[in-house]
């Protein structure tokens, strides 16, 4: 079983669509349980026998040493751990605590491929630069990254700009998201588009940047529900403690600081499906849609699971409550344009130093230990290898141009980041300021002449 | 004019050798595996 856990309401971004409302929240200061309340859930989890945990908000680094503490908990305990983040407070102490707990994945949310989409889109300016630099920070210490990429009408233009800067930043992955219509996107705002179109992006995507998946996610409410309406396979802490199955699924099975969790899942589990629960979720597989539902998840606070309704004058309270305004744009800077933008990135990729995993070399052979496995190189990817031990995307290119002069250098580039990431998916090359193995020397690498 | 010049450039390719094959010394032809 998973658990996801929401460890704040705040966050210092102001989207439009945010499915967790947590800009009504910030700006109300909803009160949430206290570290020492949440450390608490998370041992509980993990004795529970928790496999996957996604560590949430809001902005979840806005209480950085709770986040921390509670990744570290879960990796310790062997719990496979994704954070989600807007990557504004990833700086490099931030990075290296991450990058200490192998295993870890990152979701960083990025919306257009330039500063103007993406800063429009979550209401602060800053933020853009804020999250590349997170990316690369966390890239650099081998720490997976996948772009989410929530798309909207005013974002979509830019969705394969940003497929490629994913690219040219070396992203692990890249998910396409239509909105959910839950808090925040519930109570207004136009958030349809075309999920046909996105599809196709995706497949064209795998063709143009091979070895870095571009996911889709249908934004469907009853696909969402159709993972819950079986057995639950897993649970969601809110910031207030209450317990939920899932995002989706907007009932209250109980608190976890109050209740403890493995009472909230006892109660899920043999009361997910009562029959006033599973009216509510027939209602959204027929309609699709929050729209007209007479209780949606974050707009509707944690309705208890024993009385899944909510009042008109609820409803009309939260629809009225207050949100912040979303900041002024600036100037336009240097990443405003998507051509500024995948330059900034291209420099950031090419920037990154590599050293060599564990592995021994022989001839055009090489062996990682930790794998078992064997690659067979040829000389251009043996010429990428060794000017990248140590060395840089950047110095590959080099040696490879002064190689083939007759070469033209963007080709070179970008057989280049596709070398460095097939040598990086078999541990032949690590980022410099990866940990975990023992670092590559003379005396742990041999090359035998053929 | 270097040597590399006279050498046609050809995208890197990094290659998995299958286990069937058996290990890279094996594929090629230092160690031999015979009548095991």
């Amino acid at each position: 079983m998973g658990v996801k856990l929401e460890l704040t309401h705040a966050c210092n971004l102001r989207c439009g669509f945010c499915y967790t409302d947590s800009p009504r929240h910030t700006l109300a200061r909803t009160p949430e349980l206290s570290d020492e309340h949440w450390l608490a859930i998370v041992d509980e989890a993990i004795a529970m026998g928790v496999l996957e945990a996604v560590v949430t908000g809001g902005e979840p680094l806005l209480r950085r040493d709770l986040t921390l503490e509670v990744i570290e908990r879960l990796e310790a305990a062997g719990v496979g751990t994704t954070l989600n983040t807007n990557g504004w407070f990833v700086d490099d102490a931030v990075a290296d605590r991450l990058a200490a707990c192998r295993g870890l994945s990152t979701f960083i949310s990025l919306d257009g491929a330039t500063s103007a989409a993406h800063d429009g889109s979550r209401g602060v300016p800053g933020g853009w630069a804020r999250a590349v630099a997170a990316m690369d920070r966390l890239l650099s210490r081998d720490v997976p990254v996948r772009i989410v990429h929530v798309v909207t009408p005013d974002t979509e233009p830019e969705t394969e700009a940003l497929i490629e800067l994913g690219w040219h930043l070396g992203v692990t992955s890249v998910q396409m998201t239509p909105v959910v219509p839950t808090g925040a996107a519930a109570r207004a705002g136009e958030w349809q588009v075309d999920s046909e179109r996105l599809r196709r992006i995706a497949r064209t995507a795998g063709e143009s940047w091979p070895e870095m998946p571009v996911l889709t996610r249908t934004g469907s409410v009853s696909d969402g529900l159709a993972t819950t309406r079986a057995t639950p396979l897993g649970l969601l802490v809110r910031p207030t403690g209450a317990v939920r199955i899932e995002s989706v699924n907007p009932f209250a099975f109980g608190n976890a600081r109050r209740d403890g969790l493995a009472a909230c899942w006892k109660r899920i589990v043999t009361g997910f499906d009562t029959p006033e629960l599973m009216a509510w979720d027939r209602r959204m597989g027929v309609m699709g849609d929050y729209a007209t539902q007479d209780v949606v998840p974050y707009l509707d606070e944690d309705v208890p699971a024993e009385r899944p309704s909510t009042t008109a004058a609820a409803r009309a309270a939260a629809l009225a409550a207050p949100v912040p305004a979303k900041t002024k744009p600036r100037e336009p800077g240097p990443f405003a344009t998507v051509a500024g933008a995948h330059a900034h990135a291209r420099e950031r990729g090419l920037a990154r130093a590599y050293r060599r995993g564990a592995i021994r070399v022989s001839g055009e052979h090489v062996r990682t230990p930790a794998t078992g496995s064997i690659s067979r190189l040829n000389a251009t990817a043996l010429t990428v290898l060794r000017a990248c031990s140590p060395g840089t995307a950047g110095d590959a290119a080099d040696a490879l141009a002064a190689a083939y002069p007759a070469e033209p250098r963007e080709r070179i580039e970008r057989d280049v980041r596709q070398a460095i990431r097939s040598l990086l998916a078999r541990g032949i090359l690590r980022p410099a300021l990866a940990t975990g193995d023992a670092p590559a020397t003379a005396e742990g690498t041999v090359d035998l002449p053929y | 004019m270097p040597e590399q010049d006279e050498v046609a450039y050809e995208a890197p390719v990094v290659e998995e050798l299958s286990v069937e094959e058996g290990p890279a010394s094996v594929q090629a032809g230092n160690i031999q595996q015979t009548n095991l």
